[in-house]
């Protein structure tokens, strides 16, 4: 098989509910695979069921071809689970960072060259003798992942680790763990809610909602060609819009032509938009009439809402001048920036999914 | 770190167990068969109160091998000990229920020790005027009849034995608020009745070996003051009846009884006890 | 009354060594409170909850009638011993300290027991880190039970018996000095005993207050 990891049929129960349900799932080694998707979509119950902490209620999950099981220290060394807190002990960093070394009993040098190493890599080795409790937020997360990386594990999860910095201070992290594993033939499973973070450092990248892998794919398939309107939900795009397909497969939304086309069939489907390539055009020309409603800048461009009749969000460049709000207009979607999807309420969709694309 | 945990653990109980043997109860070595468990002398507070047997216990075990523990209990739950089978030996001063518990044959023997007499005391200003009484049940109906505070034992010993019968005598029954009932010692009843500058019955040596007492002697003397002990072996299964018998024959020989009739005399000017042994 | 010295050393040695003793039983049945998810946890929490609960004097009774000659155990000779008061004090203080250290993991946080795990931690290196992680309220639970231990004076009294030579303690003493108007000695065994419990305090706050820059923030 070849598979660092594995997963067959699983189904993960808690609490009398299915939490978590993966027919499939093969992570080659050395992959970067990120998993995004909301809160509560059964992303760190998957981490836990890879760091065999936890074990599925049903199905398998095989670790270099060995299945899980409870009390397998062995096999669980294997893997560096990073928690989305720090959960650095009462003591010093350095030793915090040798201790999981010392729990495998590796001799006192080589533990000390591994623990200063992993904490150079995360640019926090002039921290070694702090204690863990007088760390910032952003240092006690750097800490905690060199502790992860100093074991050189065969798997590391990573647990949002940017989730507690501030928007400064996560930009300068993820670069700095970018470049921690830049080298390094690790698997890694990266956890987050943001596609920003995500994408960042995936290969590929599977969606999660409510508990099943809706998309498994590349960064760029998944922004250009969402399966379903969750997904593109979850990837980002500001416009899910509702859309009939006819005959000729030309798609059209609010009754107007839209310029997509669609090979699939005819009936309802659904239209995402991002919001840059939604298009305002004088009144009179080919397009969805559509109002401003509301107009405020953002970075490097104006954010406009309108109606027409569903709601509609766009970017316009901040160089030029923005509508107004209450002013009439047409609205066009540009094709390169727009997906066509099926409808939710068309066909049943079969619920055992191929994941890759 | 293999085993730390369990061989901590394991240290801990051994250290504990083995500090515990440390703090010495009274010697371990091995003993003879015979003294190999220990003797319980079970007494009264007066006995220990006036430090009458802190010199004797130690002389017997002296000449002996065996190892005494002295229980300071009352007459009473002396002889309910002996009834168990809980205590070997006793030292009691309660004769009519020593008579009762040899009728009931829980007693191998039983040997007239010692005797002394008991004495009224109360506050030095003696509001209920009993001192120089004729005797002790007129001290205890004037007493009632003042309606000053009697401190009594109410614990089945020797000394509260002997009050309820002198009440009997006196035809009065003790009741109400002024009549107080302690249920302990003789030394916490003597404190008690001396803070509370109440009235109460108390034997001569503990009387005169409690400190801090403000209290005289008002009435003494008399056939029906007399206090006797006695000495009795138990019988019942599973006693060290060994030393007990040893113990018995010793406290009525004549060296512990010339102890006996020499105790409290440098101290308290006068002998506390009066041996009763035959020669 | 025996010397002020030897009644001392016999208060020490007894409560000394029940604390080891209830040490060495309170806080594994602690940790496991806190952490197995056995079926009978309840009542087990349950019972350490009362058992903290119940008066010494009360354990007391119920040593004593276990180990009275007349009693089922009255065969081991532990009656009026040292190693009966022991017994007794084991009894007062387990549940004690059981029921802090329970406490005391419980308050550490929720998911580091699972973190440690995450990062190759076996069973016992994972209780030991934990241990090590709530050290402070830990000692505070062995020297909560020492303190226990070695001021309760229902059980010692009724165990002990308070024979002189042999199982006089210092509580036991304070109250024979009292009932014989010996109030000199009472004070003095009192001032002892206070003298202890300020020491036994202090040193448990330096330590708290050493521990509290450890936090984590």
């Amino acid at each position: 098989m070849g598979a660092v990891v594995s997963l067959r049929d699983v189904r993960h129960r808690r609490g009398g509910r299915e939490v978590l349900r993966i027919d499939v799932l093969d992570l080659a080694a050395g992959e970067r695979v990120a998993v995004l998707g909301p809160n509560g979509a059964g992303k760190t119950t998957l981490l836990r069921l890879l760091a065999a902490i936890d074990m599925p209620t049903a199905g398998t999950v095989l670790l270099d071809g060995v299945r899980t099981k409870p009390g397998a220290v062995a096999l669980r060394r294997r893997v560096a689970y990073a928690t989305q807190r720090p959960g650095l002990l009462s003591t010093s960093v350095s030793r915090n960072v040798e201790l999981p070394l010392t729990w495998r009993r590796v001799p006192r040098p080589q533990r000390r060259v591994a623990a200063a190493a992993a904490l150079r890599r995360l640019g926090v080795a002039h921290l070694a003798q702090r204690r863990a409790g007088a760390l910032s937020t952003g240092e006690a997360q750097r800490v905690n992942l060199a502790r992860a990386l100093a074991l050189e594990p065969a798997l590391l999860l990573l647990d949002e680790p940017a989730a507690a910095l501030d928007a400064e201070s996560r930009e300068a992290f993820l670069a700095d763990v970018e470049q921690a594993l830049d080298a390094r033939t690790t698997t890694v499973v990266h956890v987050s809610h943001r596609p920003d973070e995500a994408f960042r450092l995936a290969d590929r990248v599977a969606v999660l909602v409510e508990g099943e892998i809706r998309q498994l794919a590349t960064p760029e398939a998944l922004m250009r060609n969402p399966t379903d309107a969750i997904v593109a939900g979850v990837v980002g795009y500001e416009n899910l819009l509702e859309a009939e397909v006819g005959d000729g497969g030309a798609v059209a939304v609010a009754g107007r032509p839209t310029g997509l086309h669609c090979s699939v069939g005819s009936g309802p489907a659904m239209v995402a938009a991002w919001a840059t390539g939604v298009r305002l055009q004088p009144p009179g020309a080919q397009g969805i009439p559509a109002t401003v409603e509301h107009v405020s800048p953002g970075p490097g461009r104006w954010e406009i809402t309108l109606a027409a009749p569903m709601p509609l969000r766009a970017h316009v460049p901040l160089g030029g001048p923005p509508p107004r709000p209450g002013q009439s207009l047409v609205v066009a979607l540009d094709p390169a920036l727009a997906a066509v999807l099926a409808s939710p309420r068309a066909r049943h969709r079969d619920r055992r999914r191929r994941l890759v694309i | 770190m293999t085993r730390g945990p369990v061989i901590l653990i394991a240290a801990l109980v051994i250290g504990g167990l083995g500090l515990a043997d440390c703090g010495g109860d009274g010697g371990g070595e091995p003993r003879s068969d015979n003294a190999h468990r220990a003797t319980i002398l079970a007494t009264t507070t007066s006995t220990r109160d006036s430090g009458l047997l802190d010199v004797l216990v130690p002389d017997f075990e002296r000449g002996s091998e065996c190892q005494v523990k002295t229980l300071a209990v009352g007459s009473g739950d002396a002889l309910k000990l002996g009834e168990r089978g809980d205590a070997d030996v006793l030292l009691v001063h309660s004769p009519a229920a020593e008579e009762a518990f040899m009728r009931g044959r829980h007693g191998a023997s039983r040997l007239a020790v010692m005797h002394n007499d008991f004495v009224i005391v109360g506050p030095p200003s003696d509001p209920a005027g009993i001192a120089g009484a004729v005797d002790a049940p007129a001290a205890l109906r004037r007493i009632a009849r003042t309606r000053e505070p009697f401190i009594s034992r109410a614990d089945d010993s020797g000394t509260n034995a002997k009050e309820l019968d002198l009440w009997e005598t006196a035809g009065v029954r003790p009741r109400g608020a002024r009549y107080v009932e302690t249920g302990q010692g003789m030394g916490e009843t003597l404190t008690i009745a001396s803070q509370k500058r109440g009235y109460t019955l108390s034997d001569r040596g503990t009387f005169l070996a409690t400190k801090n007492l403000d209290a005289k002697i008002l009435v003494e003397g008399g056939a029906a003051l007399r206090n006797l002990y006695h000495v009795i072996v138990v019988r019942h299964e599973g006693t060290n009846s060994g030393c007990a018998k040893a113990f018995s024959s010793w406290i009525t020989g004549s060296a512990a009884q010339r102890t006996i009739s020499r105790f409290g005399v440098a101290r308290y000017g006068e002998p506390l006890f009066f041996a009763d042994a035959p020669r | 009354m025996d010397p002020v010295g030897e009644v001392l050393a016999r208060s020490a040695a007894v409560s000394i060594s029940a604390t080891l003793i209830a040490v060495a039983i309170g806080i594994p049945v602690g940790t496991a409170l806190a952490l197995a998810r056995l079926p009978g946890r309840r009542s087990v929490a349950a019972v350490v909850n009362t058992g903290m609960a119940v008066p010494t004097v009360v354990v007391g009774v119920l040593v004593a009638l276990l180990l009275w000659r007349s009693g089922p155990l009255g065969g081991l000779e532990l009656i009026y011993t040292l190693r009966g008061m022991v017994i007794a004090q084991v009894l007062i203080a387990t549940p004690l300290i059981a029921g802090i250290t329970m406490a005391a993991l419980q308050a550490l946080p929720p998911d580091l027991p699972d973190e440690l795990r995450g990062l190759g931690a076996n069973r016992r290196q994972t209780v030991v880190r934990l241990w090590l992680e709530a050290r402070v309220p830990l000692l505070a639970a062995a020297m909560a039970g020492f303190g226990h231990a070695v001021s309760e004076v229902g059980a010692a009294t009724v165990v002990g018996g308070n024979i002189h030579g042999q199982t006089q303690v210092m509580t036991t003493a304070i109250v024979e000095g009292v009932g014989r108007g010996d109030f000199t000695a009472a004070i003095a065994y009192a001032a002892v005993l206070l003298a202890l419990a300020f020491a036994i305090n202090a040193l448990l706050t330096s330590v708290q207050q050493r521990g509290s820059s450890w936090a984590r923030s």
